[in-house]
């Protein structure tokens, strides 16, 4: 009674092809999937984070993408103020705004916008004018016309203004301000 | 397959399911009680897949010990019934020739007592080696040997006198 008796071989034999019934593979199958399910969830929770962060950070930080070049220098801040001329004269040169995007503007007197803007005289990349200085000049009182501003009384009774004019290295002048004096 | 790899579990659920639904079936004589093993085990697999520690037995061993587990609790009465030593199988000898039918064998298998039943249905109907079915039941390979050739004889004995085919 060592071997196998030839009863049980061929019971065996005869049950060798029987297997588990399919829908007992399905519902291992579902709980495999229910577990499976809380690791995603618990992985896409920080990727859709970063998504959300990453998008937001494309939103705000593209706009203000040149301030930080400018934020070096001794002059940035004044710097960052150029603006395109309002009113170019036939006689000159159309002046290219350095600044290529801006924030919307903020309406702001006349007399305002005159003393504390810069206004281009030549094109200057930003990385032109991350290395430029400001000098304290003055201006003939036409100057502002040919910017386009009008003349205020105590402009009008000088000969000339004062101006600050931003110069890079090459020793162009690149934007130009009028001072108010009073 | 414990982080949900379903590719893990199609691969170790078709490697053991056959094997395991055959044992619980041969255990308990009752397809639907086979099937609830078969499914208990897996799930025993999923729940706590770090039970299974490699270094002491294979994974088809570990499984088959989680299913005669959970047949014994099934058929707790029936392994109380009787105890080994009110039992000695009498010493019948069938001819190899004589045939039997499968339906009157799987009854006779079914009809031994749960301890050399397991045995034959793992050694006999399994095929599995003494060294593996004594993991399974947590015994001595000698222990195999003699619930088996108990079993055996007590098989003989129970198909003299059965129909014959």
């Amino acid at each position: 009674m060592n071997e196998r008796p030839g009863f049980l071989a061929k019971l065996a034999e005869e049950d060798r092809a029987v297997e588990t019934p399919l829908r007992v593979e399905r519902a291992l199958r579902a709980r495999v999937a229910a577990v499976r399910k809380p690791v995603w969830w618990v992985l896409a929770w920080p990727v859709a984070a970063a998504a959300v962060f990453a998008v937001l950070w494309m939103f705000l930080k593209v706009p203000q993408r040149t301030a930080p070049v400018m934020a070096s220098v001794a002059v940035s801040a004044e710097i960052a103020k150029v603006e395109p001329m309002v009113v170019a004269p036939a006689s000159r040169p159309v002046v290219r705004a350095v600044v290529a995007k801006r924030l919307p503007r903020v309406a702001e007197p006349v007399q305002e916008r005159i003393t504390r803007r810069f206004y281009s005289l030549a094109y200057a990349s930003p990385e032109l004018l991350a290395n430029s200085r400001m000098m304290r000049v003055k201006v003939p009182r036409a100057a502002l016309l040919s910017f386009g501003l009008p003349l205020s009384a105590y402009q009008a009774q000088s000969e000339k203004v004062d101006a600050d004019v931003i110069y890079t290295e090459d020793g162009i002048a690149r934007a130009i301000r009028f001072v108010n004096q009073e | 397959m414990a982080r949900g790899d379903e590719a893990a579990f199609e691969s170790i659920y078709h490697d053991h399911q056959g094997g395991l639904f055959r044992f619980a079936w041969h255990m308990s004589g009752d397809r639907m009680m086979a099937e609830e093993i078969v499914q208990d085990t897996f799930v025993a697999l999923l729940e706590k897949p770090a039970a299974f520690d490699g270094s002491r037995g294979s994974l088809s061993g570990y499984l088959y010990g989680i299913s005669r587990n959970l047949l014994r609790k099934r058929l707790r009465a029936e392994w109380a019934e009787e105890p080994l030593d009110n039992l000695d199988a009498a010493a019948v000898e069938v001819d190899p020739l004589e045939q039997f039918t499968v339906e009157s064998v799987r009854a006779a298998v079914l009809s031994l007592p749960p301890v050399y039943r397991e045995a034959v249905a793992l050694c006999d109907l399994q095929e599995a080696s003494y060294e593996e079915a004594a993991a399974v039941l947590a015994c001595a390979v000698g222990t195999v040997r003699s619930r088996l050739f108990r079993g055996r004889r007590l098989l003989c004995s129970k198909l003299k006198g059965v129909v014959r085919v």
